[in-house]
């Protein structure tokens, strides 16, 4: 009955719409090899401890950006189109270190044993899901992107928590086609983003 | 059927060019030994199918829902490829790209074996011929690509190291100039 009402109440097609590009940019599959890197020394409850707060903490970034993000650019005079094409550049930079085995994101960061800030900010939280957030929060309001990212972070936690399902399924090399493919998306996504911002300013 | 099937295996060759790009993977696998190089193809070869595939099946869902078109992906790999020249004139042993086997997905199997022009020959054939049709030629061409790189590492062990230097030299420059004009095609097409 409730559910009924619930579904009613969401436009499931719309709804798909944001949710897919989103968990897509946020990726959390390309995260286990760092999660699983990261917490190789703790025992199971310290790790559902850190994929708790990993995405916990990413939910939250992109909270504040879905609440204030559009309203901040507008202060600080900077606009959409120029944020567009920053968060662009940034995850152009990011895909293609994805695509040659380096990603730049975790090349001079030093893990340490609960370390949430280099795993949930950039990796789930990075520019691309700032920008995506942003973009779709314009274009489809705050209660469906808000819904969208509760349910990427929950599924995100629930990818981490079951990382050894998870990689027997789809073995390294699985894995490792995934994160490759998922660049060179990112990378068009980029592209997007870039070429987005140039026209909008009218070049 | 038989037409179609080899229309389309045609086209597909025509635009992956194996031999043409032969001189670029060649470099690339140069420091490994001949099972990591097999292992390299294996991969490359079972990624490249797989994305034509899933580009035949949901080519149009991936474009709606993240909002990118081919010329996206046009643009996007001839950055790499660009990026590629720059490795394979400047690059020595130990570069940015790694050369372990991790490279069999990219660029090996996108986009030297699977670049965004067979993803756009693809959705082409699909309209013109058919599901099936396609699916065959995917399967009949990716095979002859597959044996075509497994023998060039046979050449890898006959050119010598000075004679993967030249080839790798023509082949950054090659790499470029394809990673430019994919830039410049791509562009045009989103302008």
């Amino acid at each position: 009955m409730v559910l009924d009402e619930l579904l009613s109440m969401i436009d499931i097609a719309a709804f798909i719409e944001v949710f897919i590009p989103l968990f897509i940019i946020i990726n959390p599959l390309a995260i286990l090899p760092n999660f699983i890197e990261l917490t190789q020394r703790l025992d199971k409850k310290q790790r559902g401890s850190v994929s708790f707060r990993t995405s916990a903490s990413a939910f939250i970034l992109l909270c504040i950006f879905v609440f204030i993000g559009r309203p901040v650019l507008g202060l600080i005079g900077v606009s959409t189109a120029a944020f567009m094409m920053a968060c662009g550049i940034l995850v152009l930079y990011i895909s293609l270190g994805m695509l040659s085995g380096d990603p730049p994101v975790t090349r001079n960061v030093e893990f340490d044993r609960i370390s949430v800030v280099p795993m949930s900010i950039p990796l789930l939280a990075g520019p691309g899901a700032i920008a995506t957030t942003i973009v779709l929060e314009g274009t489809y309001g705050k209660p469906l992107v808000l819904f969208s990212l509760v349910i990427t972070m929950v599924l995100s936690k629930v990818m981490l928590d079951y990382y050894r399902q998870i990689v027997r399924v789809m073995g390294k090399n699985g894995l490792n086609a995934w994160i490759r493919l998922s660049a060179l998306f990112f990378a068009a996504i980029a592209v997007n983003l870039i070429t987005k911002g140039i026209l909008e300013i009218g070049w | 059927m038989i037409g179609p099937v080899i229309e389309g295996f045609i086209a597909l060759f025509v635009i992956m060019d194996p031999l043409g790009v032969i001189p670029l993977y060649l470099p690339l696998v140069s420091g490994m030994d001949d099972k990591e190089r097999n292992h390299t193809v294996y991969l490359a070869t079972g990624f490249a199918t797989v994305l034509l595939i899933v580009f035949l099946f949901g080519g149009g869902l991936i474009f709606e829902y993240l909002q990118i078109r081919l010329e996206h992906i046009m643009v996007a790999g001839g950055v790499v490829l660009v990026l590629l020249g720059f490795e394979a004139m400047f690059g020595g042993e130990g570069t940015a790209m790694k050369r372990d086997s991790s490279i069999a997905i990219v660029p090996v199997g996108m986009p030297f074996m699977a670049g965004p022009g067979s993803i756009a020959t693809v959705l082409l054939l699909m309209a013109a011929n058919g599901t099936v049709v396609t699916i065959i030629s995917i399967a009949l061409v990716m095979a002859v690509q597959f044996f075509i790189y497994l023998w060039a590492t046979k050449i890898v062990r006959f050119a010598g190291k000075n004679g993967l230097k030249v080839m790798a030299n023509i082949a950054a420059v090659a790499a470029a100039s394809f990673g430019i004009q994919l830039m410049i095609n791509g562009f045009r097409g989103i302008f």
